[in-house]
This record gives C-alpha cells, sequence and structure tokens, in this order.
C-alpha cells in the first residue's frame, strides 16, 4: 500500500472515530489542525487502526509521532 | 517568600537588576537564578533546600544515565529507581501518616490492636510541584522524546527557578531547559507584557479571592446553622475563590517569569466558559493536567486498549483519582478526583450519542445548558474538595438538602458582583492568553486602568490580611 492510500484509509478511519465532519489528512498534519483530535480520541483511532490493519502499536511508538507522516511511515513499515 | 509580601517586593527588583546587569553572560546569569531561586526557596525553611538540591541532582544523573545508553535492561532499571527514588521521598514526606492512619483505622475496625503515633513530619514546600516536574523529565529521556540534559548548573536551576517554583505551572523540561540555554533579551513591551499578568494577578488573589475567602471560611465553619442557599452560594464563593486564588498565583508567576526573558506554561484557559468537563481540564490547571494526561492516562488507556470502554473509564478513574491524591493526603481529595474521572469517561464514552442530541436543539441553549451543568458538577466536586473530612462533605450535604431554599442568605452578597465583573471581562478577553492583556489599547488608556487597578489593590482591606495562597499546601 503506498502512503497516499493509507493517507486515504487513515482519512476515512478519522472521520469515522472523531465525528466532527470530514477528514482531510496531509503528511503534515498535527492535532491540532484536526478539529475533535485531542488526548481522549487519539487512543480510539489508535485502536482503529489496529482493528482495520491487524497490527499493533508500542506506547512508545505512539508516543513518537510528531505528525500524520510518522504515523503512516509507522503503519506502513508494520504492513511490509 | 510570598509573592503578595514586601520581602518578594524588595528580592524581585534587586534581582532583577543583578540579572539584567549580567546580561553579557549566559551562565553567569544563570548562577544568578540559581542562587536567588534557593535564597527564595530557602527563606520558609532552609534546610529543604537540600532536599530540592538532592532530587534536582538525582533527576539529572539519572537522566544522564537513561540518555547515554542504548541498553534496555540498563534504562529500565534507572527509570525504575527514579520513580521509587523520587515518588519514596513524596509519599514519606506528604502521605505517610495518611496512609498509616487509614492502616490503623482499618487494623482497629478487624479487631487488631496497634500502638501507632503518628509521625511529626512537616510537608516541603514546592515537593509535589518538583517532584513531577522532575519525573515528568525522567519520563520523556525513557521515552526518547528528547535528549538528557548535558549541563548540571542549567538543569537544576531550571527545576529551582523561583517564579514556578512554589506552586506551577509544572513545566516540562523539553519546554523550559532550552530556555536557559539560549540568550534572554531585555524587551521594553515584554517587560510591560510581564507587568500587566502580574498585576491581574495580585488584583484576582487580593481584590477577588482574599475578599471572598473571609464569606467562604464563614460559611463552612458555621454550615451547621447557615441555611441551604446560604452554604450554595458559600460552595459557589469558593469554586471562584480558588481559581482567582490559583490563577492569580499562576499569572503573578507568568509575569515575573517574563520580566527575567522567560515564558511559562499557560496554566488557565477562561475554564468557566467550558462546555464539557473533558474541555473544562484543557482549560483548569493545564500544566497539571496534561501531565496526568501523557504520563498516566495515555499509557494506562493504551494498556488497557483491549477492554474498550472499560478501559477508558479504568484509566480515567485511576489517573484522576492519582491526581486528586496529589493535591494531598485525604480521601476527600481521592472522592474529587474519581468523580472527575467518571465524568470524563463518561463524556468519552457518549460523544457521539451526546452529539447528535446537540445537532437537535438550538446551539446556544445546548451551550447555556452544557456550561451550566458543567459549572454545577465542578461546583459540587469542589465542594467534597474544600470539606475537611469525607463525614463533613456528608454532613454539609444533609444540611443542604434539609433545609430551605427559598429562604433570606445569611451571608454578605456583594462579593457576587466582583465575580460576575470577572466574568464579564474574561468573555471579552477569552482570544488573550490572561484578561488584562490590552496591549492593543492607546499608552494613556492602558496605563489609566493599570493605575486604577493599583490603586484598588493598595486601597484593599485584604492588603494587610492576606491569606496564604491555597496552593501552597499542594
Amino acid at each position: 500500500m503506498t502512503e497516499n492510500e493509507l493517507l486515504a484509509q487513515l482519512s476515512l478511519l478519522f472521520t469515522d472515530v472523531i465525528d466532527e465532519g470530514d477528514v482531510n489528512l496531509t503528511m503534515d498534519t498535527v492535532a491540532d489542525d484536526v478539529e475533535g483530535w485531542d488526548s481522549l480520541t487519539h487512543i480510539q483511532i489508535i485502536v482503529a487502526v489496529e482493528k482495520k490493519f491487524g497490527i499493533r502499536f508500542s506506547l512508545n511508538e505512539i508516543q513518537l509521532f510528531k505528525n500524520v507522516g510518522d504515523f503512516v511511515r509507522c503503519v506502513k513499515g508494520k504492513l511490509s | 517568600m510570598l509573592f503578595t509580601s514586601l520581602p518578594f517586593f524588595l528580592f524581585l527588583p534587586a534581582v532583577f537588576i543583578i540579572y539584567w546587569l549580567a546580561k553579557g553572560s549566559i551562565k553567569l546569569q544563570n548562577y544568578i537564578l540559581l542562587f536567588a531561586s534557593y535564597f527564595f526557596y530557602g527563606w520558609w525553611d532552609w534546610r529543604f533546600c537540600f532536599l530540592l538540591l538532592f532530587s534536582s541532582s538525582f533527576g539529572f544523573f539519572a537522566g544522564k544515565a537513561i540518555g547515554r545508553t542504548d541498553n534496555e535492561t540498563v534504562r529500565k532499571r534507572w527509570m525504575a529507581l527514579s520513580v521509587i527514588v523520587h515518588l519514596g521521598i513524596l509519599c514519606y514526606f506528604k502521605y505517610f501518616n495518611f496512609f498509616a492512619d487509614s492502616f490503623a483505622a482499618l487494623a482497629t475496625r478487624i479487631g487488631w490492636k496497634l500502638n501507632y503515633i503518628p509521625l511529626n513530619i512537616i510537608l516541603p514546600l514546592a515537593i509535589s510541584f518538583f517532584t513531577f516536574h522532575i519525573l515528568g523529565y525522567t519520563f520523556d529521556v525513557y521515552q526518547k522524546k528528547y535528549k538528557h540534559a548535558e549541563g548540571y548548573i542549567d538543569f537544576i536551576t531550571h527545576i529551582a527557578f523561583f517564579p514556578q517554583l512554589v506552586a506551577g505551572p509544572i513545566e516540562r523540561a523539553g519546554h523550559l531547559l532550552p530556555q536557559f540555554q539560549t540568550k534572554r533579551f531585555l524587551v521594553g513591551s515584554k517587560m510591560e507584557d510581564g507587568l500587566s499578568q502580574m498585576l491581574w494577578g495580585f488584583f484576582k488573589k487580593i481584590i477577588i479571592a482574599d475578599a471572598l475567602a473571609l464569606q467562604v471560611n464563614y460559611v463552612f465553619s458555621h454550615y451547621a446553622e447557615l441555611n441551604a442557599i446560604t452554604i450554595a452560594i458559600g460552595v459557589v464563593m469558593f469554586v471562584f475563590q480558588m481559581y482567582c486564588d490559583f490563577s492569580g498565583y499562576s499569572d503573578i508567576a507568568l509575569g515575573t517569569a517574563r520580566l527575567l526573558g522567560f515564558e511559562l506554561l499557560q496554566n488557565f484557559n477562561y475554564p468557566f466558559f467550558s462546555q464539557s468537563i473533558s474541555e473544562f481540564w484543557r482549560k483548569w490547571h493545564m500544566s497539571l493536567s496534561s501531565w496526568i494526561n501523557d504520563y498516566l492516562f495515555t499509557p494506562i488507556s493504551f494498556a488497557k486498549r483491549d477492554w474498550g470502554e472499560w478501559g477508558v473509564l479504568y484509566a480515567a478513574i485511576v489517573s484522576f483519582a492519582i491526581s486528586g491524591l496529589w493535591h494531598g493526603a485525604n480521601w476527600t481529595f481521592i472522592l474529587w478526583g474519581i468523580l472527575q474521572g467518571i465524568a470524563v469517561a463518561y463524556e468519552l464514552i457518549t460523544r457521539k450519542r451526546r452529539k447528535k442530541i446537540s445537532k437537535q436543539i438550538n446551539p446556544y441553549l445546548y451551550s447555556a445548558v452544557s456550561t451550566s451543568l458543567v459549572f454545577i458538577f465542578w461546583s459540587f466536586t469542589q465542594l467534597v474538595f474544600r470539606s475537611q473530612s469525607i463525614s463533613e462533605f456528608s454532613n454539609i450535604m444533609k444540611r443542604l438538602f434539609s433545609t430551605g431554599w427559598l429562604e433570606k442568605p445569611e451571608i454578605q452578597l456583594n462579593t457576587l458582583f466582583l465575580i460576575l465583573g470577572l466574568l464579564i471581562v474574561e468573555r471579552i478577553q477569552i482570544k488573550k492568553p490572561y484578561a488584562l492583556q490590552i496591549a492593543g489599547l492607546p499608552y494613556f488608556v492602558r496605563w489609566a486602568i493599570y493605575a486604577v487597578i493599583i490603586m484598588l489593590i493598595f486601597s484593599s482591606k485584604s492588603l494587610n490580611n492576606q491569606s496564604e495562597f491555597l496552593y501552597f499546601k499542594f
């Protein structure tokens, strides 16, 4: 799966979990750019991504994400 | 040294002058701040300077030991040792008697006889704040969020930095430490900004909080004889006393730091306009709630993510109960924390459902109802917070439900106008980092406003009759 395909899939998941309207993620998006993406919804997003792709994150991995780009690369690494 | 005392009014200008005279050397400026901060802390009890020095030195060397190796076992051992040392010190000073008392009470209840005499332990000022500051740094280095500190003097100075030492904001090394390593500039507009934030803090503390304190103390010491409406007004007054006292302290801290060229973390962001408890917590004592979120709620809810909604509830209750216990060794604080945890978890779990409901209702009505419910919930939990014990809390609750709500209030109500005025000013200034930030106005208007506030403070009866800041005991 390419990074762009992953971005599109993640955007759909974010939209569904956050439920504040359509979310269009880019590699540079950070939490402050997305309404409703706070520390509380963050864990729900992580769980949704884990379920969708059948992968598992470690706490250290999710705490080092600085933007969506880091998130996408981490998912991509786990899928390949 | 109290921010609102005469010694501080001599101390701060002296530090300011010496500090800026040394502006050619960052190193010398940091030494000046180190000396000034230990002098400030030692003013209460010089013996605890050694405790502060030990804790921050241990934090520095543990951070270094964790940061310079990739060996996971070594890193884990140092992290565990840091938690044991820092929490061990905190527990000894703050919680030893609480846990020993609770254990002795339980033992007596099940029939054991214990000859137990509580130890005479003095609580060192600021211990909860600097312990969390140092532990946060150690966690961050352990999680590789940033590199460990290299300069010992910079590190121990940033922990002891006097504007934030006693009652926060609980700083993050990643935010404050780099400021000790870069040049600071004496800029006129920044100085005015710092002074006006300090002035706003003094106003909230001396004019509002200390005036409310008189009424609140009366209500809580005479609740057995007062009617329900008086007690309810007393609780609302306490809510604003606590807010003005603590946010006032934070404003003075931020303003003082700015005079020395530093920016501390914002600690309050107009919490009473929040439409949910979760939003309230993002705007109230923000440096503590983000600490609790980063180092407790996120790791716990992540570890329990397979439990679904129960995991969220568990993480929220445990994190907020610990946050309650951080405030003090009393079951009232733990109950207060648990109530906050349940409310936050409830909001998270029902978020989508509540959103649906909100779409069917007039938005102004929805926001007015939400803001009011948040305020009622917060006031109720502040009643728990202010009570000396669970039994006092239940006695006050009984009194609230057994006497008349329609009787005449038995306290002076004029301080309620101060609260109303405060809320109006805050609503107007809601986009500003603090409510007295009026840099956009012409200078003669600004200085006229400052002059009026200064005159109000100096003509206040509370000036000679001040109470200590409430968060000093935490």
